[in-house]
């Protein structure tokens, strides 16, 4: 019940913002020096073609009237046309949208599986080889751009070991996709039994998956252990061990909620960012996904894509953040409604 | 007689030493402390923050936070030296042994729980029973402690509860156990009189029906008075004085004790306030010889040489000090804090007037 009101709260919240959003990605959009209507005309036109070019495009109403017939637009999901692809700009987001969730999801989750069990081990034995491990590994992950990290994964498990297929996209060239039910092959190709393209689309998502999970790995891992230590030396602690209360429980069940508490918002802004497509990534391993498209549309200077994409990286960005605060009223009782 | 003393006695502490290894040198937090607490008794131990009050108590159960660590020392509860027990044994001895309270209650209670739930899970793993069972064992414990209405206190969290109700549920977490020796490190510390009261009420009537010890940590000689029956004043790591309380505050023979002493107040004596010049020395850079000496206004020349040992001072009275074991013929003149401060302005005139005062020029080194 509690909960429920806290969850219906802060959807209310997410209105303003979203709307605050808008107007800036709006505005933004228009601002920007060039004029969207000499994308259409050639070299030739007339004055008067081009006036009425930006009649029809509404392009001489004053700027708040444009504002809200885009925001009429964009709340019944018309979020324009890419000039570049020809389709509705919303279809082609929702269409891509899966492979970038697909991969920033199991990749988030394979960096939180290794990075919170790695940060805990590394507080519990402080500066013992694991703890020493853990270091050169994140400071790997902070100081390597990922591209180049990518690249060498590339290089050298696909190219020269051949354990990776190349990285050419979601699947094999020759493995037909599964059948569309989610948009996620991993998921789509167990409900249809479909393991063949099961197996392909799951090697080809090791690549990525590893150079994004060790790149967000670094920074869980680092936090994690700073969380862990602080909780450890806390007073409550103290207490617990001198009540008798045996280490590993202290660990798992005394510290590590506790713990948790502070990474979780960092995991949640590193989830946004990776939602929002990670260009690089996508780029080099020919991900199909929206990061993808938006830095293609970028290029074309395809307007209505940039500005839909964008619209849509924001709120997935507070999506998430919504998520995590539901998850920090359910963790910690401290947070009222 | 000696089989009399062992049943009094219930833990001894012999030549403890923790020390912590910082970057700045050896700090030595605990320097070769022993005394003994007795059954159905309470000792204070007092002196001023970083003295090693709170580390002795951390040595007891050997929770020494790093970088920290117990160098030398034996401590015998009930005829088991607990520094020869394996971590495991003393898991078993944390909690059901010694129980411990802290001075900040809140901070003490994990704020993810409730505290039936913390207060279940230590009965839990003391009683071996089960989940459900111990839970009715925690509002059992909570009724003892006089909480009202404790199934629904149960559920609170404990930033929910008063301090003051947070430091009930820590005691009755400590007593629950039954222990043979409960440590109170500045338990009424942050809690307002009436409470603080209340509390005190709840450890001395405990401890006295049970015939547990009780070492009772504070800074606070008003509670001394009231709640012990011995007192150990400790200084820079060091004991420097322990005895009966009633013989300690009539008869304190440690400048630093009747320093202490001096600057407490009364309201049933018309005099005025003495503080203790200087504060406590650098833990890294002690003095050489008695490291009270710089602070003390009996000090001469044999005291920055050699440190005293312990010498008896009177009845199970004893106290580190040249004076107290003759090896300098002075006498401490009862008045020395109260004429320095009524004489001096500052610190440094209020050294030298008493030293002036009370300095026998003829006083030789034995």
């Amino acid at each position: 019940m509690r909960l429920l009101q806290y969850v219906a709260k802060r959807l209310l919240q997410l209105i303003p913002v979203l709307l605050g959003v808008s107007i800036i990605i709006f505005t933004i959009s228009h601002v920007l020096p060039g004029n969207p209507v000499y994308v259409f005309v050639g070299l030739e036109t007339t004055q008067e073609q081009i006036e009425e070019i930006t009649k029809r495009l509404g392009l001489d109403k004053p700027l708040h009237e444009q504002y809200f017939i885009w925001l009429g637009n964009v709340l019944r999901g018309d979020l324009g046309e890419s000039w570049f692809t020809s389709e509705p700009v919303a279809q082609d987001l929702i269409r891509r949208f899966p492979a970038t969730f697909e991969l920033t999801t199991a990749a988030l989750v394979l960096a939180i599986a290794i990075g919170v069990p790695l940060g805990v081990l590394s507080a519990v034995y402080r500066n013992s080889w694991i703890d020493n491990f853990s270091r050169g590994i994140t400071l790997v992950g902070v100081s390597v751009p990922s591209f180049w990290l990518g690249l060498i994964l590339i290089y050298v498990l696909f190219y020269l070991l051949r354990i990776f297929p190349p990285p050419s996209g979601r699947i094999g060239l020759l493995v037909s996709p599964p059948d569309r039910i989610t948009g996620l092959y991993l998921v789509d190709s167990i409900l249809t039994g479909n393991w063949k393209a099961f197996s392909s689309s799951a090697q080809h998502l090791a690549l990525p998956v590893m150079t994004e999970a060790l790149v967000a790995l670094a920074p869980i891992t680092r936090l994690m252990r700073s969380s862990m230590l602080e909780v450890l030396g806390s007073e409550y602690i103290q207490a617990a061990r001198a009540n008798g209360v045996p280490e590993r429980q202290i660990y798992f069940r005394d510290a590590l909620r506790n713990a948790l508490l502070a990474p979780l918002t960092f995991v949640a802004l590193v989830y946004g960012n990776l939602l929002g497509g990670s260009v690089v990534i996508e780029r080099i391993f020919s991900w199909p996904g929206i990061g993808r498209y938006a830095l293609e549309s970028i290029v074309v200077k395809d307007y209505n894509a940039v500005q839909g994409f964008v619209l849509m990286a924001a709120v997935l960005y507070v999506l998430v953040f919504l998520i995590v605060d539901i998850l920090y009223f359910v963790i910690d009782p401290r947070i009222t409604a | 007689m000696l089989t009399e003393r062992r049943l009094e006695s219930l833990l001894e502490v012999r030549g403890l030493h923790t020390y912590f290894y910082t970057y700045e040198g050896v700090v030595k937090a605990v320097n070769s402390v022993s005394f003994v607490l007795n059954r159905g008794e309470i000792t204070g131990l007092v002196g001023e923050s970083g003295s090693g009050k709170s580390v002795t108590a951390q040595s007891i159960v050997r929770l020494v936070k790093a970088p920290g660590k117990i160098v030398e020392g034996e401590v015998w509860l009930d005829g088991q030296d607990l520094m020869s027990c394996s971590e495991h044994e003393m898991q078993s001895v944390r909690g059901r042994m010694i129980s411990t309270i802290f001075q900040e209650p809140r901070a003490a209670l994990n704020p993810l729980f409730t505290v039936g739930d913390q207060i279940g899970r230590v009965i839990q793993l003391r009683e071996g029973c089960s989940r459900k069972a111990a839970e009715g064992l925690a509002i059992e414990v909570m009724r003892a402690v006089e909480i009202a209405d404790p199934e629904r206190r149960a559920g609170a969290y404990p930033h929910e509860l008063s301090g003051g109700m947070c430091q009930r549920i820590m005691v009755a977490i400590a007593l629950s156990a039954n222990p043979l020796l409960l440590i109170a490190d500045e338990p009424t510390t942050g809690l307002d009189v009436t409470v603080q009261a209340q509390v005190l009420d709840l450890i001395r009537l405990r401890v006295k029906s049970a015939g547990s010890a009780c070492l009772f940590i504070t800074h606070d000689l008003g509670v001394v008075a009231e709640l012990c029956e011995r007192v150990i004043v400790m200084y820079a790591g060091r004991v420097v004085e322990q005895g009966p309380v009633a013989e300690i505050f009539s008869n304190p023979r440690h400048p630093y004790t009747q320093g202490l002493i001096a600057s407490t107040l009364r309201v049933d004596i018309n005099k005025p306030i003495s503080t203790i010049p200087g504060t406590v020395p650098d833990a890294v850079l002690l003095p050489s010889g008695c490291t009270f000496h710089p602070r003390c206004p009996f000090a001469e020349e044999l005291c920055e040489q050699e440190e005293p040992s312990m010498a008896a001072a009177g009845m199970q009275h004893r106290a580190r000090c040249h004076i107290v074991s003759g090896r300098i013929e002075g006498e401490m003149r009862e008045d020395a804090w109260e004429l320095a401060v009524a004489q001096a302005g500052g610190t440094d005139s209020f050294l030298q007037s008493v030293q002036g005062d009370t300095t026998d020029p003829e006083v030789g080194i034995e």
